[in-house]
């Protein structure tokens, strides 16, 4: 949404900034909470990938490197979490939750 | 206050905590109402998934993913009984709708993967033979049960909204009675006996695959197909031929030296690899469908418990690949299997964080209501004390 929008529906009163504002914040917040969830699904699908590499290369016992990679997998889907508690959370408060629900 | 009303509460206006108790209980209830009979695939999907891991020696994840698998079944039960008892005719209902109906033989097959998955990770025969036993009473009355209720139903739908690729988990369900079947060794049931038992559920389940895909082949190929049509449990098509190839391959191996497997020896690796062959073929026919369904007619990708069905199919034509691999002894064949278990375990990883999705935001929602509720009541009793 683009400032003049919210002009136009809220005004130019101080309630009206401050709300547009706080409307604005929620939406960056989404869209940061949006790359979150997209960086943490694809480093936990490269902890995947390289723990099936690292231990499929593996004679007999699975290597230091392929329990490394589980924990680049964790450490993916903690990233996602992160990224859509985020995204909710600014959805929440954006009042946009008719649209997710 | 109803749902529609909660969505447009403006910001700043709070809810009584009762009234909000009372929305997030009706809301559980409405989804407790209108759960998938085929969400048991959830289990099926993790279970096959954990059991290629362990194959291939990736323990860690099978380990993990038997935990989950374990969390799913018995809170899947929990809801499956809730649902029968608390909505007894929606329950009801389904069993006689030709498109849900099929859904319930995803319990069977969950409850057979489950028993395969605890006799391979923890060698515990004992429980994975109880869980056969399950399987095998469910199975006899889901199959008779809901082919019973479809025959006899007076008004039927066209072939064309009325069939869809989930009907193949009778087979998926059949199969894997004789896949547990051949791993244990169930009482009352020995030596030929048992052979003979698992041989019929093999071959009836190919049968039953011939009849249903004929007539899903015929519905794609005569009646208008549009891209909600092609729901995912369409990789079924394919998962179905993968678990009878597997069934084949562990009756082979188990029953080699046994009457009356081993007088029909080359009979039983010949239709396997003709199993793993059809399933081969469908793989990029589906993948072809599905570029068709969301990169051509941009059909957005949304979670929907079906999608398990998708994660199914590939875990279960890894398995099946290496088993094939041991059985006709082509190693080559076991590096297809490997890639295809990597190809398993994104898509079981991409399905659970969107399933993970919609609690997670109801949680949030929740809490930041009741939160925000709190603390505008607070602030009222301050100014008015």
């Amino acid at each position: 949404m683009v400032a003049s929008d919210f002009n136009a529906n809220y005004g130019n009163s101080v309630a009206g900034e401050k709300l547009a504002d706080e409307q604005l914040d929620s939406v960056k917040s989404m869209q940061a909470g949006k790359r979150l969830i997209i960086t943490g699904c694809a480093v936990a699908v490269l902890g995947i990938i390289l723990y099936c590499y690292f231990s499929f290369s593996a004679a007999f016992e699975v290597p230091a490197a392929a329990r490394e990679s589980l924990l680049l997998v964790g450490a993916g889907v903690v990233l996602w979490f992160w990224g859509a508690i985020k995204y909710f959370m600014a959805a929440i408060c954006a009042d946009a939750r008719e649209e997710l629900f | 206050m109803n749902d529609a009303a909660y969505s447009k509460l403006p910001i700043g206006c709070f809810p009584r905590e009762n009234s909000l108790s009372a929305w997030a209980s009706a809301k559980l209830a409405k989804r407790v109402e209108e759960l998938h009979p085929a969400y048991f695939a959830l289990v099926m999907a993790t279970g096959i998934v954990s059991t290629g891991c362990y194959l291939f020696k990736l323990k860690d994840l099978a380990f993990i993913l038997f935990a989950v698998n374990i969390l799913a079944y018995f809170s899947l039960c929990l809801l499956y009984a809730i649902r029968a008892i608390v909505f007894q005719s929606r329950f009801t209902e389904d069993w006689s709708s030709h498109k849900r109906a099929f859904g319930f033989f995803t319990v069977i097959a969950a409850t057979n993967v489950l028993g395969t998955q605890i006799n391979l990770l923890f060698h515990n025969w004992q429980l994975a033979e109880v869980l056969f036993w399950i399987g095998l009473v469910l199975w006899l009355v889901t199959t008779y049960g809901i082919f019973v209720l479809l025959i006899v139903k007076k008004d039927k739908p066209s072939i064309e909204t009325g069939i869809n690729g989930g009907w193949l988990v009778s087979v998926v369900a059949t199969e894997s009675i004789c896949v547990l079947g051949c791993q244990i060794n169930p009482h009352f049931l020995t030596g030929d006996v048992l052979a003979l038992f698992n041989l019929s559920f093999w071959l009836f389940g190919g049968m039953l695959y011939i009849w249903l895909i004929s007539l899903i082949v015929y519905r794609y190929m005569f009646f208008s197909f549009e891209p909600t049509d092609l729901i995912p449990p369409y990789w079924i098509n394919m998962g179905a031929m993968a678990i009878t190839t597997l069934a084949g391959c562990e009756l082979g191996k188990t029953f080699e030296a046994v009457e009356p497997v081993c007088q029909i020896m080359p009979f039983v690796k010949g239709l396997t690899t003709m199993y793993w062959a059809t399933a081969s073929w469908w793989i990029p026919m589906l993948f072809a469908l599905g570029v068709w369904r969301h990169g051509v007619k941009r059909l957005k990708f949304s979670y929907d418990p079906l999608y398990w069905g998708l994660v199914f199919p590939l875990g279960m034509y890894s398995v099946c690949t290496l088993k094939l691999s041991i059985l006709l002894n082509i190693p080559v064949l076991s590096n297809l299997a490997r890639v295809f278990i990597v190809i398993g375990l994104i898509a079981w990883l991409v399905t659970f964080l969107s399933m993970a999705k919609r609690p997670l935001f109801a949680c949030l929602f929740f809490v930041s209501t009741a939160w925000r509720s709190s603390q505008h009541q607070y602030n009222q009793k301050k100014e008015n004390p």
